[in-house]
């Protein structure tokens, strides 16, 4: 690691605010944002479709579903968000301690990989949501709705490890081995850190999909509630008001874990010197 | 090196236990004292399965899912609407109010074939086993629902084959209204918004008989009239009528619809898989005239602003909630779980309203 590197880390977000390119991204995102909400207010007025609320309405519902709890569903905002994420968090790491070695065998042993990659093919184009009946009266309500979830998040996780490992350049095993390194030393110290970088690409993909399987988890028996039951509720009942406002707490819990994941990919790769 | 790989695989391993310290958070009974029930949302066709592997202690929807537990005997009846709301009314027949509008004489025609195949089921199921008419019926039904001819019969049972809004049906209407308020699914604010004063002169508004004295005058007609595109749920008994006037075998190789001079045009002919999409078809323009349950009907009519008028009754009663066999009677469910379709339909409105009578409050579970 060298110091230019650390030093650009230690960087505060007010410092690196100073960079021009960087105040060029804030301000086109800014300006994207406001014409977005321009737009849907307009498209609103002019429309006057019942099922698009201007942004001033959506946004007061919004803010009485973090105040109270919902008179229909009997859960705050707050305590759907805290559902969702528990939900959201177990099916993950499922995901992760499931797929993470399935990649990394399938990208190592050309055996196993003709051997399970069948498998992952038949189940890969499969929608999580195809499940979520079966998945309930497998594992009932606890387990079923992660598990939809999980399987969101498996697939990209597992492509994207197998294929980081499949392209582990021939010559490293080659040096490796001349050095006397073992199968198990050469998976670690090569394959490992080289497939890290894909590994954190899916990872991030996976985290995108397992929120669009949210509303395909909470269908059926949201025990506690969740935003995918409350998005899913007010889709078909109305009034569209919580629907959108739904939406936007889910769009937001989406930027914030990609962005979390983001942080920890260019902090894991940086730490390790590979950007 | 060693050390960053280590450091990664830490941080699995706490995910992974906080993962479980949330499981188990999640799923640790929580107690509300000696007169709380909780509900939970599973679609009908998922309860059987969740009532018979104990995953909820009852259930409450329609017909032919209550038959379903109950001809298998994974589950007992609890309590009929029908005993707790004496001839209430459930499904009803709308139509798109800018088609009725326009098509008065199609909508009366629609009427009247569902007054005519209504009066057979009625006729049918009272003259009982034995006749053709009984095991066409039959037959139609298990077909339509797809399932045993023993399940459809248990569900014609407790199902009243009623077709005519009287003032009594109007009062319950209003009052399932006002209980949509009183639950906040409905707000006082949305029904003035639509320019109706309260609960009453919704129902007033979106209810229009005229179209069902109409129908007494129409006679069958030789040639075709008109189209009318007709949605409908998905396997229902309620909605049986429609089923037998679709039916060529009984009427002689013609449908009833095209007896009375209608060229019925279904897109969908799975059915949709509840109220509230039939709405949104109508919201969409895709259907004329539809068959589903009223509270969808009132509560989109009210929140999203569908234009669409209730124009006959399907059918009255036909509900239940069911138990598994260790639940005697429903103060058993104390702190236990019941499943109904959503808190949108009447099947949750009987559960709450019931619950309430008999001093109980039902809330979320997990809430």
């Amino acid at each position: 690691m060298s110091d230019g590197k650390k030093q650009e880390n230690g960087k505060s977000f007010f410092e690196r605010l100073q960079d021009p390119s960087m105040l060029r991204t804030l301000f086109l995102t800014i300006i994207s944002l406001v014409a977005f909400l321009i737009i849907w207010q307009l498209a609103s007025d002019w429309l006057n479709l019942a099922y698009l609320p201007p942004p001033g309405r959506v946004w007061d519902a919004l803010v009485l579903s973090f105040q109270v709890p919902d008179p229909t569903l009997g859960t705050t905002m707050g305590q759907n968000i805290v559902a969702s994420l528990r939900r959201f968090l177990v099916g993950f790491a499922l995901a992760l301690i499931v797929a993470i070695p399935v990649g990394l065998v399938m990208g190592f042993s050309r055996t196993l990989n003709d051997l399970l990659r069948p498998i992952v093919e038949i189940f890969r184009p499969i929608p999580p949501i195809a499940w979520v009946p079966i998945l309930f009266v497998a594992f009932s309500y606890i387990w079923g709705p992660v598990l939809a979830i999980t399987i969101g998040a498996f697939f990209p996780i597992v492509t994207s490890v197998s294929f980081g490992v499949r392209s582990v350049e021939p010559i490293y095993y080659d040096a490796a081995r001349t050095q006397g390194a073992g199968r198990m030393a050469i998976f670690e110290k090569v394959v490992i850190p080289f497939t890290l970088p894909y590994m954190m690409t899916g990872i991030r993909i996976a985290l995108g999909v397992a929120w669009m399987c949210i509303i395909a988890a909470e269908m059926i028996m949201a025990v506690g509630g969740g935003i995918g039951y409350y998005i899913w509720y007010y889709g078909f009942n109305g009034p569209y008001d919580n629907f959108f406002a739904g939406v936007i707490v889910l769009a937001v819990l989406g930027i914030i874990t990609v962005g979390l994941a983001e942080y920890a990919e260019n902090y894991i790769l940086k730490s390790r010197g590979m950007k | 090196m060693e050390k960053k790989t280590m450091m990664i695989l830490a941080v699995v391993v706490v995910v992974i236990v906080l993962g479980g310290v949330m499981a188990w958070y999640f799923t640790k009974p929580v107690d509300n004292g000696d007169n709380t029930i909780f509900y939970t949302a599973i679609p009908p066709a998922q309860q059987k399965q969740a009532i018979s592997n104990g995953t909820v202690s009852a259930g409450v929807s329609w017909e032919p899912y209550v038959s379903d537990s109950l001809v298998d005997g994974s589950a007992h009846a609890l309590v009929w609407s029908g005993d707790f709301w004496p001839n209430h009314p459930c499904c009803v027949v709308a139509a798109r109010t800018g088609f009725a509008e326009s098509n008065p004489d199609l909508v009366s025609r629609m009427i009247k074939v569902h007054l005519v195949a209504s009066d057979w089921v009625t006729t049918t199921l009272s003259e009982g086993p034995g006749t053709e008419n009984y095991t066409k019926l039959m037959e139609a039904g298990a077909t339509f629902s797809n399932r045993g001819v023993n399940v459809v019969e248990n569900a014609t049972m407790h199902i009243l084959y009623e077709t005519d809004i009287t003032p009594a049906v109007e009062d319950y209407l209003v009052q399932f209204t006002e209980k949509f308020v009183e639950l906040g699914i409905v707000t006082n604010a949305t029904i003035e918004q639509r320019g109706y004063e309260n609960a009453t002169d919704f129902v007033s508004n979106i209810v229009d008989t005229t179209y069902y004295d109409a129908a007494a005058d129409i006679q069958p007609s030789e040639t075709i009239v008109g189209t009318v595109r007709l949605g409908y749920l998905t396997g229902d008994l309620h909605q049986f009528a429609r089923v037998v006037a679709m039916d060529d075998d009984i009427w002689g190789g013609k449908s009833l619809y095209e007896i009375y001079g209608i060229d019925v045009q279904v897109d969908n002919p799975a059915g949709f898989a509840n109220g509230p999409l039939v709405m949104d078809a109508f919201a969409a323009n895709a259907i004329d005239v539809g068959y589903l349950g009223a509270p969808p009907a009132m509560q989109k009519a009210l929140n999203v602003g569908t234009d669409i008028t209730i124009v006959a009754l399907a059918n009255e009663e036909g509900s239940a909630i069911i138990a598994n066999n260790d639940i005697d009677s429903f103060g058993d469910l104390v702190n236990r779980t019941v499943a109904t379709p959503g808190p949108g339909s009447i099947q949750h409105l009987f559960l709450l309203s019931y619950a309430e009578e008999e001093g109980y409050n039902v809330i979320l579970k997990g809430a």
